[in-house]
């Protein structure tokens, strides 16, 4: 049996929401002829379709399940990642970043590196984005696959990981950044949809919100801060104040939305400036609905089952508690939408930073429009051969009692070099005496900073020593340390160097070509 | 000066900045994320136009100004960060 209870009628659905997204995939990608309409997607792009892609990527499957999870119990405080976790940052990337980006041309984030910095700034950047994308990619599959066995009740983990890679690999072999943004449209309309079905049947069955104020009331103390936004710093939970607001939103945040590879291209492939940045001003009104329709069905699961043994069972119940038959297989598309939206994105992306940031710059300089097609399109197939090979490595890892941690590690991983990065994106935008040998000195060493906490606090008992942080996966902290040893290291070594020329600078005004270096 | 076991410098700056951010009273917690949020909202009014419009080339309405958006994403923000 299922976790859901799924009947034909789910399946059928399903089956249907899956032929159509490939079909989909296909037509878009048949008429491809280079490399920049894969990539690019041509510069066709129109803003409502990208600030759907944005939000549908960042919205995996597990995050549905997680979100929802952590909801369940930690309450509305995990709702602060979508809310001032996005919107100031997206605001802020539409009126000054985006514009620069769309207007010099670049490809990919790194690209922009080596033209306001150095070779070595470009190279850095790209390998760290790489080496966690192409992880992360075996990671989304392998808990993806864990989860949708446990939702349809039948299958092994490694034909699901399989299954699921072909789908994704399929259209994004074929159809690049294109199908990516058009189906992650579909999968941002069918993910809405399903939860919000969710949340309506949820709320109507305790009686409105005022009925899932007082289902939370009779729980007591357990639920007494279940709908706060803003924890307690003196509160043992992830997500304290601080750390939401000086780890989260001034720097995770922006540098997430300003720096990944993954979420900046979507804009890159607009149809012209505006449109890049009317996609993320449109992107950052619909993650406003976003917790409403994620984290609060994970309040009212505890209004209604106050006593599941783990919070990623919420949602799964809500679903086979009130979805009739034929509309949980809403919800099960949705979940499926969710997770192919996050796969595709860091499939294609992973695929740019490789053709771009190494092949065409390091290996054939002067490959044509169509080589650059075919190289980018048999990277995504390599690429989707290692995130098959690498969620069965993580498989083995959990199956052996070995993977304990692992999610976490990898989120700390991305903290590790996103609030550098952030430092070397802020100085490069903001200060013309920052120079490269600056930029890559500064954020080595905040890349060192962040792994030196990281190692100090998880090993703390092998040097003796009381944890550093006193809150539980503090990788928001390391990230604001990162930020802050970066940010001094790039100021200090950039004037005691000598300045870079000023055409390091100048291009950022106005040019309106890609020239790569 | 006192040392402890296990106790670094790191440990008494962190606990330092710990203590100051417990010492805050979650009133004025609430009023710092709600006024950064303002502080956005107010930058992204004194946009000029070209910043927040398509060319001037390109006939378009009032609902082209993201100005317009820009504000009604972070007023929706404040409202959120004011009542929850």
């Amino acid at each position: 049996m299922n976790a859901t209870g799924l009947g034909t009628l789910d399946f059928i659905v399903v089956a249907v929401y899956l032929l159509g997204t490939i079909a989909l995939g296909l037509a878009i990608g048949w008429k491809f002829e280079s490399g920049r309409d894969f990539f690019l997607a041509g510069r066709s792009l129109p803003w409502w379709a990208i600030g759907m892609s944005l939000v549908a990527s960042d919205i995996g499957g597990t995050d549905i399940i997680g979100v929802g999870g952590a909801a369940y119990s930690f309450g509305l405080s995990v709702a602060n990642f979508e809310w001032i976790g996005c919107v100031p940052a997206m605001i802020v990337a539409a009126f000054i970043f985006v514009p620069v980006f769309w207007r010099t041309g670049i490809y990919t984030i790194p690209e922009f590196m080596e033209r306001r910095f150095n070779a070595g700034m470009r190279v850095v950047l790209a390998l760290c984005w790489l080496i966690f994308m192409a992880c992360n990619l075996g990671i989304m599959l392998f808990a993806s696959a864990k989860m949708l066995a446990v939702m349809i009740g039948g299958g092994s983990l490694a034909l699901w990981i399989v299954v699921t890679a072909l789908f994704v690999g399929v259209y994004t072999f074929f159809g690049g950044l294109k199908a990516v943004v058009y189906t992650d449209v579909i999968q941002c309309a069918v993910m809405i949809a399903g939860c919000l079905l969710v949340l309506f049947l949820g709320l109507r069955d305790l009686g409105g919100w005022d009925g899932l104020h007082q289902s939370l009331d009779a729980l007591g103390e357990r639920t007494d801060h279940h709908t706060d936004l803003l924890v307690p710093a003196d509160r043992d939970s992830p997500f304290v104040w601080p750390a939401i607001l000086f780890g989260l939103a001034m720097v995770l945040s922006p540098a997430y939305w300003i720096g990944n590879q993954a979420i900046v291209q979507r804009s890159l492939g607009a149809k012209s400036q505006f449109q890049a940045q009317a996609s993320y001003v449109w992107g950052a009104l619909l993650k406003i609905l976003i917790p409403v329709i994620i984290a609060v069905p994970g309040i009212i699961a505890v209004a209604k089952f106050p006593d599941l043994a783990d919070g990623d069972q919420a949602f799964p119940t809500l679903v086979s508690e009130l979805l009739p038959t034929g509309l949980r297989g809403v919800f099960l598309a949705a979940f499926i939408a969710a997770l192919m939206s996050s796969v595709d994105s860091y499939l294609n992306a992973s695929a740019t930073v490789v053709t771009n940031d190494f092949y065409l710059r390091y290996l054939n300089r002067n490959a044509d429009d169509h080589r650059q097609l075919v190289v980018g399109r048999w990277v995504t197939v390599i690429l989707m051969i290692w995130a098959i090979f690498f969620a069965f490595v993580v498989q083995w890892m959990d199956e052996s009692g070995k993977a304990s941690g692992i999610y976490a590690i990898f989120q700390t991983l991305m903290a590790f070099f996103q609030g550098p990065a952030l430092a070397v994106i802020l100085c490069g935008f903001l200060w013309k005496r920052a120079n490269g040998i600056g930029a890559l000195t500064g954020f080595l060493c905040g890349v060192a900073l962040s792994v030196s906490l990281f190692v100090l606090d998880r090993w703390h008992e092998s040097f003796g020593l009381e944890p550093l942080f006193q809150v539980p996966e503090p990788f928001l902290y390391f990230s604001v340390w990162a930020f802050l040893g970066a940010l001094a290291v790039i100021v200090v070594v950039s004037l005691i160097t000598r300045p870079d020329s000023p055409e390091k600078t100048a291009f950022l005004k106005g040019e309106t070509t890609s020239s790569s270096p | 000066m006192n040392s402890e076991p296990g106790i670094t410098i790191l440990h008494r700056l962190g606990e330092s900045l710990r203590e100051l951010m417990v010492a805050i009273p979650m009133p004025v917690v609430r009023g710092i994320f709600v006024g950064l949020l303002l502080l956005l909202l107010l930058w992204v009014l004194r946009l000029p136009r070209e910043r927040v419009r398509p060319p001037a080339e390109v006939a378009t309405g009032w609902s082209s100004n993201l100005k317009l958006w820009a504000a009604v994403a972070l007023g929706i923000q404040a409202l959120i960060y004011l009542v929850f």
